[in-house]
């Protein structure tokens, strides 16, 4: 089961139609407000390599860069594809593109740091966020600023019509002077830079300990974080091995939950009724509940450990009113459409409801809660013609109560 | 894009340098620093580019003395079954206000925070509610168990408080005695609804707003700033005359601050980023007198900003100290650096 996840084959195929916005027109990502949220939300519902999507979103909270600065829905696109098709290989190879990726550049200053006026925003972020975390003895603040040196050279042009283009290496803009990072002295480049981050004794334990806090909110013990990091060096930085290992340990399906990002949360509603993208409401919807795709709040991504407060799960209801809206059934149909049973017993009604999102697993505490709601909910006296209504009023109130339970925020 | 300035001081550098002066004591001005205008007490705090108002409600209620366990509202007397004891009046919870266990609550709107639904209405909606509630209630067996059912609790509360003030179509039930600016927006109409809300008797400790506009001027500050600054106080002082008229200004203040400081040199039509800011407080019970000083133009500190003369530490701890007689140590790292300005009345 986990190798069909993290060893797709070929270009991933998406199933059903294609995304539109309410007008029925195709969306136009790069351009318009909100597209581009959408048009990665249906590659989460339609794909058939859903850990692809899922690894696509890890690497874009990993190295988070938010359009807010990047200004450039392209870039940002652009971006997200290289995310895609480096999802599961290489770490190496992943950390060279991100580093030489003009949205990245444009984000962390790259195209700012020069030979003589170096500019260490990048060079800080790529040790302290990406490759070996902050406080842990790994690097000094002079390595910083000599990685800063290494890193110069990317240039890039803006024009009022094309806005930030031809982002290219210029090595007249390269410090070409000798530089010591991690007590190695040298000529450094880019490529040395990433390549030193990759080698660097304690990136290793950073990687596969960042890597598994999106899938397990518990720490890896002693022994599995060796057997990790063992994993991880003897495939050459294989992205893929260690998440195969991740999804096959035991505390992966034993262990605690984490609470579902919005998206994903958002993306799990459409797929359990088999909706698909209509309207472009999601984006403005998930930006309410605190995730809006190609918008992280800063550079360390978004607050996984946060997402529900009393707004935010306002706004999840709010999310689920809208996955609903188009197949509800109406208490009060207008003549000649069909009325709802008047006759639904509880446990039929909540069985139904069940039914409507595909059957999701909620604690028995939480299944008993609903069920004594629906047992309860109806008033004892109902004139004849609320038998139906008040029915289809429950099973309204049934879909939307599983929908936003808390069993449903968290996975 | 470019052309701003904001690129050579994005969020990244403001968040490094946010986590460098959380805890680590007195900070030294670095070049572009926000310091020392904003709380400083988180490091997304600092990520801010607006300014902000704190409302802080004294005794609101009769509430144990338990404590947030980080963040400003741990001013307050915190109590496990009242998320309204700290209130963002926003689309999200303000930074300053996060606490690790005790609730806290975010509403955007006063008016609209109800849960609708297709097809979903009384007599059925008010059990489902309660069910809605009781789902928050079940245990939590885990962390994120606990979040989940902790924020739905929570919200089942926060919609029954709100319930009085939520009308037909989103319109407030509730009239203020006074004027409030009708170009004020969200912010005049949050503190409109504040003092309503404090009126009812809520048990509300701490809230916290943003105000009007944003402040990065980097270009045309005369307009933006006049405008977004004016919309700002007018909103503010009608609120501490509707305080006035519903005699509840003394319980409360109003502390007024944006988050970092201008470069004095202006760059043609605005300015970059400074360092060292300005903080107002405002009631009835404030001393009314001027901590630290103006530090003139004549003398700019390395980096050709103007020079703080007072750490706005010292203010947070005078505040947990004086007005909600908390010990400041158990929210600022090395409080007992700091001075303890008088800020209030004797």
């Amino acid at each position: 089961v986990v190798y069909g996840l993290t060893r797709p084959s070929g270009e991933a195929v998406l199933n059903g139609p294609a995304p539109r916005n309410e007008e029925g027109e195709p969306l136009d990502p790069a351009h318009t407000w909100g597209d581009d949220h959408c048009w990665w939300l249906d590659r989460m519902v339609r794909s058939d390599q859903p850990l692809v999507e899922r690894m696509t979103f890890i690497w874009h909270d990993w190295f988070a860069n938010s359009n807010e600065q990047v200004d450039s829905a392209q870039l940002m696109l652009d971006q997200n594809q290289m995310f895609r098709e480096q999802a599961l290989g290489s770490f190496y190879d992943l950390f060279l593109a991100v580093t030489s990726n003009p949205a990245m550049l444009v984000f962390l200053d790259g195209i700012e740091n020069e030979k003589g006026d170096s500019n260490e925003n990048y060079a800080r972020e790529m040790m302290e966020l990406f490759s070996l975390g902050a406080d842990r003895g790994a690097y000094t603040e002079d390595d910083v600023r000599e990685m800063g040196r290494a890193l110069t050279g990317w240039q890039a042009e803006w024009s009022s019509e094309g806005g930030m283009h031809n982002f290219h290496y210029d090595p007249s803009k390269h410090d070409e002077g000798q530089k010591t990072v991690f007590g190695q002295t040298g000529n450094w480049d880019w490529e040395d830079a990433v390549g030193m981050c990759v080698a660097h004794p304690l990136h290793p334990s950073f990687f596969v300990t960042k890597l598994w806090g999106y899938f397990i909110p518990t720490q890896p013990d002693e022994a599995t974080l060796a057997s990790l990091q063992g994993i991880y060096t003897s495939s050459g930085f294989s992205i893929r091995a260690v998440v195969e290992a991740i999804l096959q340990h035991p505390d992966f399906y034993e262990g605690p939950e984490l609470v579902t990002p919005p998206v994903v949360y958002n993306a799990g509603l459409l797929r359990a009724i088999g909706r698909y993208i209509d309207t472009t409401a999601w984006a403005w919807l998930s930006s309410g509940a605190g995730q809006q795709l190609f918008y992280p709040p800063n550079v360390s991504g978004w607050e996984f450990s946060r997402w529900l407060d009393t707004s935010t799960v306002r706004a999840r209801w709010e999310l689920a009113n809208y996955v609903v809206a188009n197949t509800y059934p109406n208490p009060w149909p207008a003549e000649g459409e069909p009325e709802y049973d008047p006759t639904e017993t509880a446990a039929q009604a909540l069985a139904s409801a069940l039914a409507y999102w595909g059957q999701p697993p909620l604690s028995s505490e939480s299944q008993q809660c609903i069920a004594q709601f629906a047992q309860s909910c109806l008033p004892a006296d109902m004139a004849e013609w609320e038998q139906s209504s008040y029915r289809a009023i429950r099973q309204n109130a049934l879909r939307m109560l599983i929908a936003t339970s808390p069993d449903m925020q968290v996975s | 894009m470019s052309g701003c300035s904001c690129n050579d001081f994005n969020r990244a550098q403001l968040l490094r340098r946010g986590v460098a002066v959380a805890g680590k004591g007195l900070p030294a001005i670095e070049p572009g620093m926000p310091l020392p205008a904003g709380t400083g007490m988180d490091r997304r705090s600092f990520l801010l580019r607006t300014a902000g108002a704190v409302v802080s409600v004294y005794g609101a209620s009769m509430l144990g003395a338990r404590h947030f366990e980080e963040g400003i509202a741990q001013a307050a007397a915190a109590s496990p079954n009242n998320p309204l004891q700290g209130l963002s009046l926003d689309y999200s919870l303000a930074p300053a206000l996060a606490t690790e266990k005790m609730p806290v609550a975010a509403v955007s709107s006063p008016t609209d925070y109800n849960m609708w639904a297709y097809g979903f209405d009384e007599p059925i909606a008010g059990p489902a509610m309660e069910a809605f509630g009781q789902l928050g209630a079940l245990g939590a067996p885990s962390p994120a168990y606990a979040q989940a059912r902790g924020a739905a609790w929570d919200t089942s509360i926060v919609l029954k408080e709100m319930a009085p003030f939520v009308g037909p179509e989103g319109k407030p039930t509730y009239t203020a005695p006074v004027p409030y600016p009708k170009d004020g927006g969200e912010f005049a109409g949050r503190l409109e609804a504040l003092a309503a809300m404090l009126a009812a008797g809520l048990p509300i400790k701490c809230a916290s707003l943003t105000g009007i506009g944003t402040y990065d001027t980097h270009s045309d500050e005369p307009t933006t700033l006049s405008t977004n600054l004016g919309q700002t106080v007018e909103s503010v002082v009608a609120f501490q005359r509707d305080l006035e008229a519903r005699k509840l200004d003394d319980r409360v203040i109003v502390q007024l601050w944006s988050e970092f400081g201008r470069h004095p040199q202006e760059n043609g039509s605005g300015t970059d980023h400074g360092a060292a800011g300005v903080a107002f407080l405002i009631g009835t019970q404030v001393a009314g007198t001027m901590i630290g000083e103006f530090p003139g133009l004549a003398k700019l500190d390395e980096n050709e900003n103007l020079v703080n003369t007072s750490d706005f530490r010292a203010m947070y701890c005078s505040l947990l100290e004086q007005w909600f007689q908390t010990e400041a140590g158990l929210v600022i790292p090395e409080a007992a650096s700091f001075e303890r300005p008088t800020l209030l009345k004797a």
